[in-house]
């Protein structure tokens, strides 16, 4: 039974690979994703969460493709897989600065892949959700043009 | 008879019945191979589900389905039965009810059963598989009460394994061990053999008094892994506590009432069966003293009687009943802690089936004790602060509430616990509290900032509010306690960077320096302007270019290693001596003096780029101008990094000789004793001095995390040990270490 660290239903459409070739880069890596962080979420709160299930080689934030701050993910690369697997069994589902995270295997760090890939250059989920998240900007991006068009909501 | 109707639908060999009228009738298929032991390991496993109302049914079934099935399967589940045996060893009786029950119509297969059972017996034993000997020896005891096995092959048996203990020549932990194999089988059986051959009952024990009491001697071994060097919270040997305990039982007739007892519901079909006797048993021996033998261990005990709900009673400490509980407890957490949400939700099961006991209690202290547990702990501690995240949520009208009492009662005890503990703590708590809002009764605590700067509970509160920043962020922490804690907060993260002052020598060659990397030149260019800056001496020099390159990455990590990064080759050809070594962890400790984290991360970077040696991390961490800071947790997380980096860099570059390791503890080692007896000599008060016990602790701490490291150099840590005749509690400590070790 090892239902905390299966791979779950998520595939990078962007993965240069087959379908696969992905999975069998996702058992092997010792890379996570981590989605649902505040915008306010720092690296270094990262840095002390996860370095409680190992030593973290690297952390990657993800940026708003055109603003280049924190867009709410980012990833997290251990030296071990077992490491990594322990940040998917204790880590995933508990609180980071009071938000619920998700952790998530990643097939590696490639150049690019630090951006948001929503049209407005945050991250997809954050282009159509409706509801008001204060640590994500507040409103979804749609709506949020919707309510008060022309506007920038920074 | 429903179950046996049931199950007979289920028989592999049975053709389905053809139907009458007209219905077209289907072959039957044989289920083939692998279906069948599919089937039999399954419900062999499910027979391990803690429930009482259905273990009966569960049984049934599966003796049921083998009985048709034996003649061709009678390895295959003989060998499932020792796996899952070894598995789940508290659920012993319903594996031995199959048995039993089994043995009533096939005679051969019981013989056959205590046949294998001795055998893989014997292979545990000689092969070091402590836990599955152990598991087979309460298989036999309860295969007693199933009326497999005769009450004098048992007893047989039983003496058999003490007389290891009157094996003179024969290790401490191996004596123990089987002491421990014998002690722990009594519980199941005790009562049987009490009924039908007291008097051999008698005789064993009384070979086993003998030698728990005139030749072991626990203390020496074990006075080091108690978690409280005081004597308030009792800390038994794991053996001492067991004894009394079973002698407490013995007064008690043998009566024993937590165990669930499947078997006495068929006690009526089980009492038809012929047994079977064992042949003589001989405990195999190993040539050489090769043997790993547990370690002696010693059980923790947080709450006591009143601590309990009015209520709710918990067995006694010498009360068999609490070693049942918490050994299957202990089952559960071994078996499920990788899946939390599984193992909380085994774990509030049997508290389900025992609701008059405060489960919820007994499980957090074992818990906690496994957590603060000396040498190491068994699991990580983010592992156990996991599932008590997840029994929180699970229960939460009980588990906070108590987590919450355990966590006050380990406070009032911090004057007494070892360093190692107290940094599991600090980092359980911490991580707990970051997922409920940091909500604490915060002025409960409040009577720590009146006490002396290095005792262990101001220390205590000011690390918990170190992590508790570095997971959320200063100004959050500082609205969060009582005004009164201004004492104890850390001051505010922020990077100090001294050549603004244009006036202080290196200032000039920081503007510069500042003014080259932002307008992005080379590293070659910011080389040569360091080179031709003759003026100063290259001390100076390092300090205003870690200065200046700290200071334009002080956004955030990322920020720092990139700059870093870009400039290794500056940095590397700079760091030609151990003096530029300890020169720039000395500039990285001025810019970001306020901030921990930072220091710790940037140094193991260095360390990880080769910048800095690790042995320039071990001077600069025992350097004088550190020693107030020592007391802290950053330093010896970064000594602890220092050694794993050392480590996994052994590994990848498949270096089997380890010298560089063996260096590197040895050095640790002895700079660390150095440092304690020049502090000996030069202070001498007659107050507690809660410097020298930390920086002690910590060094025990140290070698308690890389013990099968330490081993190999166990006769140069003999000579260090020497060199700290003159503190007495230093030199006991590290001998101690060594007996233990060895």
């Amino acid at each position: 039974m090892s239902a905390s660290i299966d791979l779950s239903s998520y595939r990078d459409q962007h993965f240069k690979g087959s379908r696969s070739e992905q999975e069998r880069s996702l058992r092997d890596s010792s890379t996570l994703y981590v989605g649902n962080l505040s915008f306010y979420t720092t690296e270094e709160q990262i840095h002390e969460l996860f370095s409680r299930c190992g030593d973290v080689r690297i952390i990657v934030m993800g940026l708003d493709k055109y603003k280049k701050t924190p867009c709410g993910f980012c990833f997290v690369e251990y030296y071990t897989r077992a490491e990594a697997e322990a940040a998917m069994r204790f880590v995933n589902g508990t609180r980071l600065d009071d938000r619920l995270i998700r952790v998530d295997w990643d097939a590696g760090f490639i150049e690019g892949r630090q951006y948001g890939r929503g049209k407005t250059g945050g991250q997809v989920r954050d282009e159509y959700r409706t509801d008001y998240d204060a640590g994500r900007g507040g409103y979804g991006k749609l709506l949020s043009q919707k309510i008060a068009p022309n506007t920038d909501n920074r | 008879m429903n179950s046996r109707r049931r199950c007979r639908e289920v028989s592999p060999e049975e053709p389905l019945p053809a139907e009458a009228g007209g219905r077209p009738t289907k072959c039957a298929r044989r289920p083939d191979h692998k279906e069948v032991m599919a089937t039999i390991e399954n419900l062999m496993i499910k027979l391990s589900d803690y429930n009482s109302a259905t273990v009966q049914g569960r049984i049934e079934d599966l003796s049921y389905y083998v009985t048709d099935t034996l003649h061709i399967y009678k390895w295959d589940i003989l060998r499932t039965l020792v796996d899952c045996v070894e598995k789940y060893p508290m659920q012993c009786g319903a594996y031995a009810t199959f048995v039993g029950l089994v043995n009533v119509q096939d005679y051969e297969f019981g013989s056959e059963c205590l046949k294998c059972v001795t055998q893989q017996l014997v292979k545990a034993l000689y092969e070091g598989e402590w836990l599955k000997a152990q598991s087979l020896v309460l298989l036999l005891a309860d295969l007693v009460n199933t009326n497999v096995l005769t009450v004098g092959s048992m007893l047989q048996l039983l003496n058999s394994l003490v007389d290891v203990c009157e094996e003179e020549d024969a290790s401490h932990r191996r004596r123990d061990f089987y002491a421990h194999l014998v002690l722990s089988s009594l519980p199941l059986v005790g009562r049987e053999l009490y009924e039908k051959k007291e008097t051999v009952l008698q005789t064993l024990l009384k070979r086993l008094q003998v030698y728990i009491k005139r030749e072991r001697s626990p203390g020496e071994g074990t006075r080091l892994l108690r978690i409280f060097n005081n004597c308030d919270v009792p800390q038994l040997d794991y053996l001492e506590l067991l004894w009394l305990q079973i002698k407490r039982l013995m007064h008690a007739k043998w009566i024993e009432k937590e165990l669930l007892r499947p078997y006495a519901a068929f006690d009526e079909n089980l009492s038809t069966a012929l047994q079977h006797h064992l042949p003589p048993f001989q405990p195999p021996c190993h040539e050489d003293d090769s043997a790993d033998y547990p370690h002696p261990w010693l059980v923790f005990r947080l709450f006591e009687a009143n601590d309990f709900p009015p209520h709710m009673r918990m067995p006694d400490e010498l009360d068999i009943g609490r070693h049942i509980i918490e050994a299957h407890i202990m089952e559960t957490v071994r078996l499920h802690h990788l899946e939390r949400k599984i193992c909380a939700e085994r774990l509030m099961a049997y508290c389900v089936a025992k609701p008059t006991r405060p489960m919820e209690h007994c499980i957090i202290e074992v818990l906690l004790g496994q957590m603060l547990q000396l040498p190491s702990s068994p699991l990580l501690t983010i592992n156990y602060g996991a599932l008590i995240i997840e029994l929180c949520k699970l229960v939460p009208d009980k588990f906070p509430r108590i987590v919450a009492q355990a966590a006050d009662m380990l406070y009032t005890q911090l004057e007494y616990m070892n360093p190692s503990s107290f940094d599991r703590f600090v980092n359980w708590f911490s991580h707990h509290l970051s997922n409920f809002r940091y909500q604490w009764n915060w002025q409960d605590w409040e009577n720590s900032i009146t006490l002396p700067e290095f005792h262990p509970t101001r220390q205590f509160v000011r690390e918990l509010l170190k992590k508790c920043m570095r997971l959320s962020y200063h100004q959050h922490i500082v609205q969060l306690v009582p005004a009164s804690y201004a004492p104890l907060l850390p001051a505010s993260p922020d990077p100090n960077f001294k050549y603004i002052d244009g006036l202080l020598p290196g200032a000039k060659l920081a503007k510069h320096v500042l003014d080259a990397i932002r307008s992005k030149c080379a590293p070659e260019l910011l080389g040569g302007l360091l080179e031709a800056t003759t003026e100063l001496d290259e001390g100076l020099k390092i300090n205003v270019l870690m200065q200046s390159l700290l200071h334009l990455g002080c956004k955030s990590f990322t920020h720092i290693f990139s700059l870093l990064s870009k400039f290794q080759p500056v940095l590397k050809m700079l760091a030609h001596n151990d003096a530029n070594q300890l020169a720039m962890l000395r500039a990285l400790f001025e810019v970001w003096s306020n901030n921990e984290h930072v220091k710790l991360v940037v140094a193991d970077k260095l360390l990880k780029m080769h910048i800095v040696s690790n042995h320039a991390v071990v001077a600069w961490v025992f350097n004088p101008s550190l020693k107030s800071e020592l007391v802290k947790m950053y330093l010896w997380e970064l000594l602890n990094l220092t050694v794993r980096y050392t480590k996994y860099h052994m590994r990848i570059t498949e270096d089997n000789q380890s010298t560089d390791l063996n260096c590197l503890l040895l050095n640790i080692a002895q700079t660390c004793v150095k440092v304690l007896m020049d502090h000996r000599k030069s202070e001498q008060s007659s107050e507690v001095d809660y410097w020298f016990q930390w920086i002690q602790g910590r060094l025990l701490q140290l070698l308690f995390n890389y013990i099968d490291d330490v081993r190999k150099i166990s006769s140069k840590l003999r000579e260090i040990a020497f060199e700290a005749e003159e503190a007495k509690s230093l030199s006991n400590m590290i001998n101690d270490y060594l007996n233990y070790i060895t």
